[in-house]
């Protein structure tokens, strides 16, 4: 029944925006110059900005932030100062523009690319939904939304009054996304990037989503189907061959990032989505030689049939490589622990020791080697 | 009607068990029969009906609460969607529990404060003390004591605001912790 129900308000934040048009911004504005159902938006984005920035969830690193909205800047430079581009500290796969300019990405999203023209393609799509006014007429629909729900009892939740919450909740419409899409291609042309690093942006969430296992990621949550996505601008860019990618920008800038992610990934066991990474030879090789030990705790975690020997395959790989990586030699140290060879185990485990010797986990590692007798 | 209605009203409310009680200085015995016994801190107040074996707390469920969970093995946890095993580490025990408030999306900035192996009633355990931002972006510290065994996983956690609260009460945890006994 509340299925019915959603699909009922979905069916209206879904209907063509007709009479609600509004024209796009040409240039930057300020909150003053806006009537006030629009004022009213700015302020609560701006009030989402700041609960977003005490709740500790925005990336400061400045050479990050700046490199982001170096690329808002070359997609819009008449919008500098207005479209303003945070890095959000977190793994999911989403991107997000609010009424005011604040644009969003997560750290997991931008991780996923293998270089700027791929970002830029995100960015440039999130752009569109600020100069063409989105949650303003979005904000109207789901007036109308929250109208129809508060008459029919819907969802037994308090609506008005949370707009920007429930934009958020439902993303934009299809229409809208369409045209933002259409908006961003333009933009990256404008802007001098590689139109066919566009289609591999969406192919790499693809990838991901179907990797993961992911059912509705809220990026993609009313956008047109990824598929189509890749079908339209694979014919977007049929004939367009030039463009920069700014790979190497991207690889120097976001190198820490991207290696983080995998830590962060591993942290909370997703697994699959380090897999897909460190599985793909184009995404492989940038990624320093430790990298195989990522893989091997990758496969450690998922622990299928094969599994094990994946995973030391990979530790043993970034022994060769890396050999002064001192999280290797503990990984190998409880392969073998679990496995009984335990003097392999406590070598390993006390060269993990000499490398880390400050490790957080030592109480662990020592009380391991306790359990060993002495040969 | 009205009238009718709170007198209703009136009477399922003093019918009704109270939702929480006090820990008087001579109830503070408590037993999962066949599993452990401990001690429970004088003057919190434990909630009757819980899902967990123990919802205590002092000043209120936002200012500091121990709790206490045993559960089968198979049952997943919520977010990693994983099950725990007998044969566990203590280390791939805190592992779990990490990857499981990682994902949770209320913890912010987590920072592990200590992540060491203990003893929880004589046998291996865990014991992870980690820092975070809540939603409100207020700073929560908490310590999980953990073990694994054949009956399935045992977690105690203390959690508190990390400004007054937190150290006020961590060695009422710790005399709690001290005081499990499993039964033989």
């Amino acid at each position: 029944m509340m299925h019915v129900r959603l699909a009922g308000l979905l069916l209206i934040l879904a209907l063509p925006a007709g009479a609600d048009e509004v024209a796009p911004w040409a240039h930057a504005v300020t909150a003053g110059e806006l009537d006030s159902r629009e004022r009213s938006l700015w302020q609560e984005a701006d009030e989402f900005d700041q609960a977003l920035a005490r709740a500790g969830r925005v990336n400061t690193d400045p050479a990050l932030t700046a490199y982001l909205q170096g690329i808002m800047d070359r997609l819009y430079p008449e919008f500098s100062g207005r479209l303003t581009v945070r890095l959000l500290n977190a793994q999911h796969i989403n991107a997000f523009a609010l009424p005011n300019g604040s644009i969003y990405v997560n750290a997991g999203l931008v991780a996923r690319f293998q270089n700027e023209a791929q970002l830029a393609t995100v960015l440039a799509h999130e752009g569109a939904h600020f100069t063409h006014r989105h949650s303003l007429q979005q904000a109207e629909r789901v007036r109308n939304a929250a109208a129809f729900a508060r008459v029919a009892g819907m969802l037994g939740v308090p609506l008005v009054g949370d707009l920007l919450a429930l934009s958020s909740m439902f993303g934009f419409s299809r229409e809208h996304e369409r045209e933002a899409d259409q908006i961003g291609y333009q933009r990256l042309i404008a802007a001098g990037y590689a139109p066919r690093e566009s289609v591999k942006t969406f192919e790499h969430l693809q990838a991901e989503i179907r990797a993961a296992d992911i059912k509705e990621p809220f990026f993609f949550s009313s956008h047109p189907k990824l598929q189509e996505r890749i079908d339209n601008f694979t014919e977007l860019s049929r004939d367009t061959d030039s463009g920069e990618t700014g790979y190497e920008r991207f690889v120097e800038t976001t190198a820490a990032l991207r290696l983080a992610s995998l830590e962060r990934d591993l942290a909370a066991y997703r697994y699959k989505q380090v897999i897909l990474m460190l599985t793909t030879p184009a995404a492989r090789q940038e990624y320093p030689p430790e990298a195989a030990y990522y893989l091997g705790e990758a496969y450690r975690l998922r622990n299928d049939a094969g599994d094990a020997e994946r995973a030391e395959t990979e530790f043993r790989r970034a022994l060769d490589t890396a050999p002064r990586f001192a999280p290797t030699h503990r990984a190998l140290g409880y392969l073998y622990f679990k496995r009984g060879d335990k003097a392999a185990a406590a070598e390993r485990f006390r060269r993990y020791l000499e490398l880390a010797p400050t490790a957080a986990d030592r109480g662990y590692v020592e009380a391991a080697l306790q359990e060993i007798p002495a040969p | 009607m009205n009238v009718r209605l709170a007198l209703v009203a009136l009477v399922l409310l003093t019918s009704a068990c109270a939702p929480w009680s006090r820990v008087a200085p001579d109830s503070r015995h408590f037993e999962k029969r066949g599993d452990y016994t401990l001690e429970q801190p004088a003057g919190w107040v434990r909630r009757t009906a819980d899902v967990n074996d123990l919802f205590l707390t002092r000043d209120g469920p936002a200012l500091n609460t121990i709790v206490i969970t045993r559960q089968p093995h198979d049952r997943k946890l919520p977010r990693t969607r994983r099950e725990t095993r007998a044969d566990m580490l203590p280390i791939e025990l805190a592992e779990l529990a990490l990857a499981e408030w990682r994902s949770h999306e209320s913890t912010a900035q987590l920072e592990v404060i200590e992540n060491a192996p203990t003893l929880l009633g004589g046998r291996p355990a865990t014991r992870v003390h980690i820092r975070y931002l809540n939603e409100r972006g207020l700073p929560i510290e908490r310590v999980m004591v953990a073990c694994v065994d054949a009956k399935g996983r045992l977690s105690l956690l203390y959690e508190a605001p990390a400004i007054v609260y937190f150290e006020r009460n961590l060695p009422v945890f710790d005399a709690l912790l001290a005081s499990l006994r499993f039964a033989p």
